[in-house]
């Protein structure tokens, strides 16, 4: 047990840094640096700027500077005393070149708090509605309510979340002023994001579950708990969905790690200070510490919730886990 | 064991759900923030990168500088006389080379230090220091020694203050300071009221420093620690959501302060900022309206155009051939339906320019327009460049490169298409990821690049100057010596006619040779609700904050923008409890 | 590696009733089993499947849609509607006017972007065909005047494209690399989901620049081929990781034990028994995939790493509608109708995946369709 956790473990620490090393190559490849303006900066003044932020130094150098844990000093190697230590390992993720009053930690710290909450809520809606919506589809397969279902999931999946956003204010802000158009101060302001956010998730897991249902109830354990006299909802319910889950926990493991990190496009029609909009930004900024840090919780996160999703699944299925022991 | 998982996993997908969402009504409980409306709130476009004011460099930066720093002097609400501020009086010598200026006895720090003499010489200093980094640095070369004393090594301790020592910018007294310039210039105490030469507290800098040797850079920043002398002080800030600035009480004229609190949020999508405004959640916004919505707006009251120092202009990169010749590349400009432009796409009133300065600022006469003539003049020129007529060479498809954003989209296109249907010339949009496009146009890898200027001083020679040999914002490739030689004749000419007539030919110079295709003078597009007063209306939109206030003293109560249309019943809530 | 093979140093045991032992099989339903196994590996089973679907009316419809969508997209130059890149700054936002109405007008203006040879040949025989006549505003115009019905055929071009794209590579790529990873497990998957892991976390904006900006794509045709693969890159990952563990699932299953009863090796058994058998799951997936992709590309457009303008697809079109509404002004039409087109042939999609789920699904062979 302690093994198998030690094992995942080092998977995610060599995961980690695979991500940050070539994060750190593709950004720093990628054309325009972060004090590029339209107003140009004086060739002193930016040399000036690249030098505070080491970004003179080649860029196997800053990639070490980066992961530390010892600083490096200008001319080769340690710094000294109290700025002995630095960088990923010192958990120090460096200071923001956009957000020049902010570390990298502070804006995780600000923004992700406001994420998960609306994440945790939009997940808490839609996974449960969708597997309900899914399993109910599979059982009245074939009938208007399938069909009505296919209709309302392919809507949910077709509009992009902007647009289901932009609908939903209209309606529930201003022509049905329920809620508050935008900001983040109550659990009112929550309700239309975490919609929004939710919905695609929704209509994600319905369709995965219905085409999951489906198929089991074509298998033998299904068929064997029928002919021992189950009700058809027993039988669905109890025995079918089961293992029809296994792949929405497997769409669920990155899914929820998106979801919960945030989207640009939600926070930005309802006006919310989370950490979707630096997932976007910190690139286009060119906002290099940003990124990486942004970038690192994402690959923890995704690598958790996978491990999660792998868990569930033996847990659903005890066939899956199986193998590993022949 | 088949048959018991089954089971059991029944009676758990309950129980897990179930703590899902109580974890998630934990989480909601926990830290939920919450602010009293401010008095004032307005949309002030992207966060601020920093609210030091020597590194405030757009205009969200400026606006917050403006609001919690005091300059020595003040530009009066036109924009164009200088009034005193910090400084209380001020006296040139005769050859208009030594500026002395005389502090407010009752001017205090919002730590209730006084203002001295002293604060803005360390301020200078710090501005001019290459540590600091500052952007602006290069603004005060004028003054005599500030060049050697920014480009030299940082220097520490004794060094330094030898360095600085050469910098004629003195504490001649405790409130009284002095600077001298290695030459007369017109516009220097404009210059010295623009925001990044607000001074900051050196004194409460250094003592963070000493305590916080890793974090000062983050804390200085934060309300406890943020030492101004300007009309409002830092309550607290919220990134990517807020700013929260009340009234200081230490400001020396904090009666006349219109305003007890003001929000300025952090917002740059439009959408968002007028569904904000419409349901009276935000009192001001400004800036780019969807050219789509512009004929919705022009029938409101409480929407507000004047003419803006800016100018929208296309690059051409005068490195590659054939566009090294000036005739095409004139050729290129008087082919533009700028009208139409104006007219059908951006709505707003925007102005057709034909040159860089817009809105007329040199009073040039208005240039007679029929684009009609034009074509046929375009025609002219490519004849004798001969790509036109007998024989004719054919132009190269051209690309055009813009940032990402549908207003540049359309304008390229519409460029295009006059292109197109003029010259039979091909054109390639390139859209461009921002920063992207900002790279490329500085290594001068394109044909034409969109670009736009905006000025910080109300005066001609801010845009001139950009397209000087080796200015950084030139990115052209276009180069000569006469313009060089008018430009700098004209920063150093104290004759204001003379100075006219300088850039005036300067001018004449850049149009005949259109290293740039300029197409139109921007506006300022305000929703603002019409009980504000002390809003500025000056051509560079220099807002003072400390100027705003409501009409009747307090902010109207239940105001709502849909008020007046016939949906406004419906959208009325009442307005939420201070 | 199954259970039947460890089972067989015993000496007596077969696979086939090492399987029907382990699953409590009856007889007849071993023997049900067998043969459906066998009709799976019969002669031309794939004639069938195409009766079969053509039984499906929902199915067969959506395919017959989904065609002629494609087609009417192929050759969109041919048919006589107003140019989408025309603009026409005098007439924006005209709201849609019907077909009775004003059904056409004699103003073509031939204006597009650089088109390819065959689009060229089109265009001529358009002209030829059709004149100068043009269609009218039926579905209204942008805010540039330009014809919406023009701007959704042609837009329908880039969509499909991605879509085809997208699906192309979660196909290949995605559906081998989860069967491999599901199938071996152990370490060979531990690994191989690492490396998923790893490319899901690579920040995508960066890899788009990158790819977009270093690949050197100066051409707007080099740069919109680069930007199909970028994403079709980004997106066989998810397909992987769904693959992967439904057959994580599936390993043991009894069919697969009946393949061994028929003596087919390893490999075999995983090419011609577990992939039809996961076929069912990537089609629902690919219907899952396809929109996500049509998204994330009308996304990575606005931020101007994807197509360049004039040219559109449907998820911009959609996106700039949504952005053209608000409290005071509602071109409904902007959003509404590419909303609709996308729609409808993503609902198509969907039941023509529901369809062939069924008729591919070798368990459904045995019994009727529904």
């Amino acid at each position: 047990m302690i093994r198998a956790a030690l094992r995942h473990l080092a998977g995610l620490v060599i995961s980690v840094v695979i991500v940050l090393a070539v994060s750190f190559a593709l950004m720093h490849a990628v054309p325009g640096g972060p004090f590029d303006a339209e107003r140009g900066l004086h060739p002193e003044i930016e040399a000036n700027l690249a030098r505070a932020y080491h970004l003179d130094w080649p860029v196997w150098k800053q990639f070490l500077q980066y992961i530390g844990p010892f600083n490096l000093g200008p001319d080769g190697w340690l710094g000294t005393g109290a700025d002995r230590f630095g960088g990923v390992l010192a958990l120090d993720f460096g200071p923001s070149l956009r957000h020049r009053d902010y570390d990298v930690a502070d804006i995780l710290a600000a923004s992700l708090p406001v994420s998960f909450q609306l994440g945790a809520l939009a997940l808490a809606w839609s996974v449960p509605l969708g597997i309900l919506l899914g399993t109910l589809a599979a059982a009245r397969a074939g009938t208007w309510l399938d069909a009505l279902l296919r209709v309302l999931t392919t809507t949910g999946i077709v509009l992009p979340g902007f647009v289901i956003a932009s609908l939903s204010l209209l309606v529930f802000a201003f022509a049905w002023p329920l809620f508050p158009v935008a900001g983040w101060s109550s659990l009112r302001h929550m309700v239309l994001p975490a919609f929004a956010l939710g919905a695609p998730c929704a209509t994600y897991v319905a369709r995965l579950t219905r085409s999951g249902v489906l198929e089991n109830l074509q298998l033998d354990f299904v068929r064997t708990a029928k002919g021992k006299g189950l009700g058809r909802g027993a039988v669905i319910w109890r025995h079918a969905l089961r293992s029809a889950l296994l792949p929405v926990v497997a769409y669920l493991g990155p899914a929820s790690a998106a979801i919960l990190t945030g989207s640009l496009v939600v926070e930005k029609i309802f006006f919310l200070p989370g950490a979707g909009t630096h997932f976007v930004n910190s690139a286009l900024n060119r906002d290099y510490t940003l990124a990486l840090g942004v970038t690192l919780v994402y690959t923890v996160l995704v690598f958790c919730l996978n491990a999660l999703a792998d868990l569930l699944a033996s847990f659903l299925d005890p066939r899956v886990g199986g193998r590993q022991e022949s | 064991m088949a048959a018991s998982i089954p089971a059991r996993f029944g009676r758990r997908l309950a129980p897990s759900v179930a703590l899902l969402g109580v974890a998630t009504v934990g989480l909601l409980v926990v830290n939920l923030p919450r602010l009293e409306r401010a008095d004032f709130v307005f949309v002030n476009g992207a966060e601020v990168t920093s609210l030091d004011p020597q590194a405030a460099l757009g205009v969200p930066e400026q606006r917050i500088a403006r609001a919690l720093f005091e300059c020595l002097v003040e530009r009066a609400p036109d924009g164009l006389e200088i009034l005193p501020a910090a400084a209380q009086s001020h006296t040139q010598s005769a050859d208009k080379l030594e500026y002395r200026f005389q502090l407010r006895e009752q001017a205090r720090w919002s730590n209730g230090e006084p203002v001295l003499a002293s604060d803005f010489e360390a301020s200078f200093r710090r501005m001019l220091d290459p540590a600091t980094q500052s952007p602006f640095a290069a603004q005060l070369d004028v003054v005599v020694g500030a060049k050697a004393y920014r480009t030299g090594p940082a220097l520490a301790g004794e060094a330094a203050d030898q360095a600085w020592s050469k910098v004629e910018i003195r504490a001649s007294g405790p409130l009284e300071l002095t600077m001298r310039l290695e030459y007369p210039r017109v516009d220097f105490l404009h210059l010295l009221a623009c925001p990044q030469m607000a001074p900051v507290h050196v004194a409460s800098l250094k003592r963070l420093q000493q305590d916080e040797p890793s974090k000062w850079r983050r804390l200085w920043n934060r309300p406890e620690h943020l030492v101004t002398n300007g009309a409002f002080v830092l309550v607290e800030r919220r990134l990517n959501e807020r700013l929260r600035l009340a009234r200081s009480s230490t400001y020396w004229d904090s009666a006349n302060v219109g305003m007890a609190s003001i929000d300025a949020l952090s917002l740059d999508s439009f959408g968002t900022a007028l569904n904000l405004y419409l349901t009276g959640e935000a009192d001001w916004l400004d800036g780019n309206v969807p050219p789509l919505l512009v004929p919705t707006l022009l029938e409101r009251k409480d929407y507000q155009r004047r003419p803006y120092l800016g100018t929208y202009f296309l690059r051409v990169n005068t490195t590659r051939p054939p566009w090294n010749d000036a005739r095409l590349r004139k050729a290129l400009s008087l082919t533009i339906d700028r009208r139409s432009i104006c007219n059908n796409l951006l709505r707003a009133g925007q102005r057709p320019t034909w040159s860089l300065v817009p809105w007329n600022m040199l009073g040039e006469p208005m240039r007679e327009t029929d684009y009609g003539k034009d074509v046929v003049e375009a025609f002219g020129l490519l004849r004798e460049a001969g790509y036109r007529g007998e024989g004719a060479k054919r132009l190269p498809a051209l690309e055009i490169h813009f940032n990402s954003s549908e207003v540049h989209r359309d304008i390229a296109e519409a460029v295009a298409a006059d292109w197109k249907k003029t010259m039979q010339l091909d054109c390639v949009l390139v859209n461009q990821e921002w920063k992207v496009y900002l790279d490329s146009q500085k290594r001068l890898d394109y044909d034409i690049s969109r670009s736009s200027w905006i000025a910080d001083m109300p005066d001609a020679l801010n845009f001139l100057e950009i397209m000087v040999t080796g200015s950084e914002n030139n990115r052209t490739g276009w180069s000569d010596p006469e313009y060089d030689a008018k430009i700098e004749a004209a920063r150093r000419e104290l004759d204001l006619q003379a100075r006219k007539r300088l850039l005036t030919e300067a001018l004449d110079i850049l149009n005949a040779q259109t290293p740039v295709l300029p197409v139109y003078a921007y506006v300022t597009q305000d929703l603002m609700r019409p009980e504000l007063q002390g809003f500025s209306t000056n051509l560079i939109n220099d807002q003072n904050p400390k100027h705003w206030r409501w009409k009747s003293g307090a902010r109207p109560k239940g105001q709502r923008g849909l008020v007046g249309s016939s949906t406004a019943e419906k959208a009325t809530r009442p307005p939420k409890a201070p | 590696m199954t259970g039947s093979a460890l089972d067989l140093p015993g000496g007596r045991r077969t696979p086939a009733t090492a399987a029907r032992s382990r699953w409590k099989l009856t007889e007849r339903e071993f023997e049900l089993r067998q043969s459906a196994a066998a009709t799976v590996s019969g002669e031309n089973p794939w004639r069938a499947r195409l009766v079969q679907l053509r039984r499906r009316r929902t199915a067969w419809w959506s395919l017959w849609l989904l065609g002629l969508s494609s087609l009417v997209c192929l050759f969109a130059p041919l048919l006589p509607l107003p140019s989408p890149a025309l603009i026409e700054l005098r007439a924006p936002l005209l709201a849609p006017i019907a077909p009775w109405r004003v059904f056409g007008t004699f103003d073509f203006q031939p204006e597009y972007w650089p088109l390819g040879w065959l689009d060229r040949q089109l265009l001529e025989l358009r002209q030829f065909l059709f004149g100068t006549w043009q269609s009218g505003p039926w579905l209204g115009t942008d805010s540039k005047g330009r014809d919406l019905l023009a701007r959704i055929v042609f837009g329908g071009r880039t969509s499909l494209a991605v879509a085809l794209a997208g699906a192309a590579t979660s196909l290949v790529i995605g559906v081998s690399y989860g069967v491999i990873a599901g199938w071996f497990g152990g370490r060979i998957d531990r690994w191989m989901m690492r490396a998923v892991d790893v490319l899901q976390s690579l920040p995508f904006v960066f890899l788009v620049i990158f790819l977009l900006t270093v690949l050197g794509a100066r051409s707007s045709s080099a740069r919109e081929s680069i930007f199909f693969v970028v994403i079709g890159a980004v997106w066989w990952l998810s397909m992987a990781r769904v693959v992967r563990g439904t057959v994580r699932g599936m390993r043991s299953a009894a069919f697969l034990e009946c393949a061994q009863v028929l003596g087919a090796s390893q490999a075999s058994s995983l090419v011609r028994h577990l992939v039809p058998n996961v076929l069912p799951i990537v089609i629902v997936y690919l219907t899952l995939t396809i929109p996500s992709v049509m998204l994330f590309e009308s996304f990575l457009s606005f931020l101007g790493l994807g197509v360049s303008p004039p040219r559109v697809s449907w998820g911009l079109l959609a996106l700039e509608g949504a952005q053209a509404i608000n409290p005071l002004a509602i071109p409904w039409w902007l959003v509404l109708f590419p909303a609709l087109v996308m729609g409808l042939t993503l609902l198509a999609l969907t039941m023509l995946g529901d369809g062939l789920r069924d008729v591919l699904d070798p368990r459904s062979q045995a019994r009727p369709a529904p």
